[in-house]
């Protein structure tokens, strides 16, 4: 197996509400994506060559408190939280200046399958709280993946100094 | 920060050094954004409620047990904490 790294890009101060990679080679097998992030708000989606349908998810996720699973089908992107988001979280404030860190990997990217990708995320509050997450996720696209998307909704943008790296495994 | 609502594109097609690039979304992309935002809120609104029943009903369970004697560790060993 070979892992090359294809490309890794660093937010400025222009607060971007997505990172996007277009032009993904169909060099390899796998995809896999490892990000260092944090936004001002909202949570964190994932789409494949900018579709908005035909995707599933399972998830699982502990806060150090509680555990939750849950599913979701015929969704508009994968909702995956690879955020760190200054919003409240079982009543504890995200801490100031922390960072979420993930990774997305995605399956026979350029076969003509349906895609199957599996995440992990970790926050780290600095208090009684973190929060960890696992995702299972599928979209039904059979065409190659040549773009990928990291998106914050619910009217967030990533932060500076926000990361995210593409690499392709061969 | 600019009130423009800005994606960071970064095209393999071309050279490094001029891949990266600050691009306005388009109405389609920021009606999907919205979109994305009340799918969410409505799923993490769905969340919360199950998690506040799985409480209520966690804190029932261990009043309960409390009333039949058992002890408070032997409620936490039976709870598995």
């Amino acid at each position: 197996m070979t892992m090359t790294l294809v490309s890794t890009v660093t937010v400025g101060t222009d607060s971007p509400t997505q990172i996007e990679w277009t032009g993904i080679p169909a060099t390899g097998k796998d995809l896999l994506i490892l990000v260092s992030t944090r936004a001002s708000n909202g949570n964190g989606n994932v789409t494949l060559n900018a579709s908005s349908s035909s995707y599933s998810y399972e998830s699982l996720y502990g806060s150090g408190s509680t555990v939750y699973a849950g599913y979701g089908s015929g969704s508009s992107s994968l909702f995956i939280d690879f955020l760190h988001e200054p919003r409240d979280f079982n009543g504890s404030d995200n801490t100031t200046s922390h960072f979420s860190n993930s990774q997305i990997y995605i399956a026979n990217y350029a076969g003509s399958d349906a895609k199957n990708l599996s995440t992990e995320s970790a926050m780290e509050f600095n208090s009684t709280e973190s929060y960890l997450s696992m995702n299972a996720g599928k979209w039904t696209g059979t065409n190659a993946v040549t773009s990928v998307q990291l998106k914050v909704s619910g009217g967030g943008t990533f932060n500076q100094y926000s990361s995210a790296s593409l690499y392709i495994i061969s | 920060m600019t009130d423009t609502l800005m994606k960071l594109v970064v095209d393999l097609s071309k050279p490094a050094g001029e891949r990266e690039q600050y691009v306005p979304l388009t109405a389609e992309e920021i009606a999907q954004r919205e979109a994305d935002a009340a799918a969410f809120a409505e799923a993490e609104a769905q969340r919360e409620a199950e998690e506040a029943a799985r409480t209520a009903a966690k804190a029932s369970a261990e009043s309960k047990l409390a009333k039949l004697g058992l002890t408070a560790a032997e409620i936490s060993a039976l709870l598995g904490e």
